[in-house]
């Protein structure tokens, strides 16, 4: 920042060296994220990407003994925020990931609570956006199964979410937000180049074969017939 | 002469003004946006449909119109290669509501959050149900604009920064359950200006046709528009006077440029000086300053209803031009016309319609060049796109604050800027910038 008689990073050591917890709110206090993907000097509270080498240090710790709690996302979901602070004002301490997340909320994969989840499980691949019906990780570049959030748990705004409104999920809560190509999934031999965390090749074959030849006909159909809809009577 | 420098906040980022003082009156003011991420940058070299995802991180308040802007300016360059395709009046109308309901959220927040509190400051009005944080009517309004956010997220799956919209349509799809639920949503939201903001109906508001409406008014709107005259606001904060609005809100505000004669709106007028940004050479801040054919504009809800003929708000540009007092409540009475018109747009859904139709488009191969131009909370916002084989090879954002909040060129001042000359006070100037309705991580993005 320009143009302040202190150094923005100078205000923050100070700050961070006098609190019990220090709080990152967002991806670019967390990872970087877009300002530092074509600025090499931004570093952010402890991380640059998914490297310890942010402005406080890989060894920091807060007066109370935690490392910088980090809440990503782009935004950053603002229930996770307030719980989060919360939980550290009341239990003074939080269960984090190996990137600093509280593992209450980053535990779960976006994919978790999805209500496309049976179009996943059976490989029904949407082909079109603007439907309820498909599962949007087979084309569409959803990272839902490879995400960490608490998005289909602890809905957006209290109503929604992205794949609830037809939406990939972009992986905003990961250290590699914005990754390229963000609306069509990589495939290698038709199957995608990325699987979840700790799925093999081969038992993503096998599951998928299985789950391809025995899909039920229902997630072949749309969940509401407009044809089949009562007309109203005519007066 | 006596140079004063403060940091305003409570914003979306930070702002700092220096004011250089002559004689206990302002003589020259600065508007410094100190942050600089490079947006337009990091989308070089993106495959285009990324800027879906990209853009509306510019900010957290406005995120939704950079979404619109981004899609339309893909859609002309589609348009423009010859390719057709078209999007269902479902699609489009799902995009003016959610941009309305933007802009809604964005208000409310704007008058009760940031606003009112400063202004409460500089009346000497001491109220403790107004009081951030702890006062009833501070929360009252968080609660209001939570509504809409609630609505917005119900169509678009989540706000701030979804990418519902996408060339062609939208990915959303909805019951008509839950667009019912979206449309009570609303109509609470209605309540609450009927009930705190304006006093009265918002048909009867709407209704009065002439200088009446001071008469029929009630409610926080009122107690503005007294304390503001009390306080001689009305002559605080005049500006060029020149308006400009790019976008258009259907069907009541069409692209309109006031020194013009015709009103017609050429995005490729517009020229972005750098002389005084951190691009040139005299730079004070990270803003650039658009030039329309030559001259400084301002643009946002003043100049909308201006050019929409509202008759409430021409009333007071007659009589105190484009004063604080015109500003401010010009972006109120956008509240009350924007909810009813929202409703409407709601109504005349066809929900067994198409949400998206897939563009005939080889994603790898589309060229060209297009423009993507909405009205944002806070004014016009420009957005331009160059492709090359399917990647982005320059892309050119122009927002609203960086016409409002803008630096000078070697002729003209900033409009903000130029509105804070000859006040003499403090307050009285951090109070004007409020009227703008600041945010620096647009100005600067």
């Amino acid at each position: 920042m320009k143009n302040l008689e202190k150094p923005f990073y100078e205000i923050v050591r100070e700050l961070a060296n006098l609190s019990d917890f220090v709080v990152a709110l967002g991806n670019c206090a967390v990872y970087g994220n877009i300002p530092a993907l074509k600025d090499e000097k931004i570093v952010e509270l402890q991380f640059r990407f998914k490297e310890k080498e942010g402005l406080l240090g890989k060894d920091f710790r807060s007066k109370r003994g935690l490392p910088v709690v980090n809440i990503s996302g782009c935004p950053a979901h603002p229930e996770w925020f307030i719980n989060t602070l919360l939980e550290l004002k009341h239990r003074g301490k939080v269960p984090l990931d190996e990137l600093g997340r509280p593992k209450e909320f980053y535990a779960y994969f976006t994919h978790d609570g999805c209500i496309r989840v049976q179009y996943y499980e059976w490989k029904v691949e949407a082909e079109e956006l603007g439907t309820k019906e498909g599962c949007l990780f087979y084309k569409f570049g959803c990272r839902g199964p490879l995400t960490h959030s608490s998005c289909n748990r602890i809905l957006w705004n209290g109503v929604s979410s992205k794949t609830r409104s037809g939406q990939p999920c972009f992986g905003c809560t990961e250290f590699d937000f914005p990754r390229e190509n963000l609306f069509e999934t990589k495939l290698n031999m038709g199957i995608p180049a990325e699987l979840p965390p700790e799925v093999s090749l081969r038992a993503y074959i096998m599951m998928a074969g299985v789950a391809k030849t025995f899909t039920p006909k229902r997630l072949k159909r749309k969940l509401i017939d407009e044809d089949n809809e009562e007309a109203p009577n005519e007066t | 002469m006596r140079i004063t420098k403060k940091l305003l906040t409570r914003l979306e980022g930070e702002v700092q003004l220096k004011l250089v003082w002559d004689e206990g009156k302002i003589k020259d003011a600065f508007v410094i946006v100190p942050h600089f991420r490079g947006f337009e940058k990091v989308l070089e070299g993106k495959p285009y449909l990324d800027a879906l995802v990209i853009t509306p991180r510019v900010c957290g308040i406005c995120g939704h119109a950079h979404l619109i802007a981004s899609a339309k300016a893909i859609e002309e360059v589609c348009r423009k290669a010859g390719i057709e395709f078209y999007l269902t009046e479902k699609a489009k109308t799902f995009r003016e509501i959610t941009l309305l309901l933007e802009i809604l959220q964005n208000h409310v927040k704007w008058f009760y959050l940031y606003f009112f509190p400063d202004f409460f400051k500089y009346v000497g009005v001491k109220d403790e149900d107004y009081r951030p944080f702890v006062g009833k009517r501070w929360s009252e309004a968080i609660k209001a604009s939570n509504l809409i956010t609630k609505a917005l997220a119900t169509l678009a799956g989540q706000w701030p920064h979804n990418s519902y919209a996408v060339p062609g349509g939208i990915t959303s799809d909805l019951f008509p359950a839950e667009l019912v639920r979206a449309s009570s949503l609303i109509k609470e939201f209605v309540k609450f200006l009927e009930e705190r903001v304006f006093g009265i109906s918002l048909r009867e508001l709407l209704n009065c046709k002439t200088k009446r409406f001071l008469e029929h008014l009630r409610g926080d709107a009122k107690l503005f528009l007294e304390k503001a005259l009390e306080n001689g606001l009305d002559r605080a904060g005049r500006s060029y006077a020149n308006f400009l609005t790019g976008g258009s809100v259907e069907p009541l505000i069409k692209p309109c440029v006031k020194k013009e004669k015709t009103c017609k709106f050429h995005p490729e007028w517009i020229e972005e000086k750098e002389d005084f940004s951190y691009f040139g050479k005299n730079g004070y801040t990270w803003s650039k300053a658009p030039r329309y054919r030559g001259l400084p504009y301002e643009t946002g809800p003043l100049p909308r209803q201006y050019f929409a003929r509202n008759p409430r708000v021409l009333y007071l540009y007659r009589n105190f031009k484009d004063s604080l007092i015109t500003r401010v409540y010009a972006r109120l009475e956008e509240l009350a016309i924007f909810s009813l018109l929202v409703l409407e747009k709601v109504e005349s859904l066809d929900l067994f319609q198409k949400s998206w139709i897939r563009p005939p488009v080889n994603t790898k191969e589309l060229s060209g060049r297009g423009y993507g131009i909405v009205e944002a909370a806070r004014g016009t916002l420009i957005h331009e796109v160059e492709i090359e084989k399917g990647v982005i090879k320059r892309y050119n954002i122009i927002t609203p604050t960086a016409w409002n909040l803008g630096p000078r060129d070697e002729k003209f001042l900033g409009v903000a800027e130029k509105a804070l000359i000859g006040l003499e006070s403090e307050e009285l100037a951090y109070l004007v910038l409020r009227g703008f309705d600041v945010c620096s991580v647009c100005t600067a993005h």
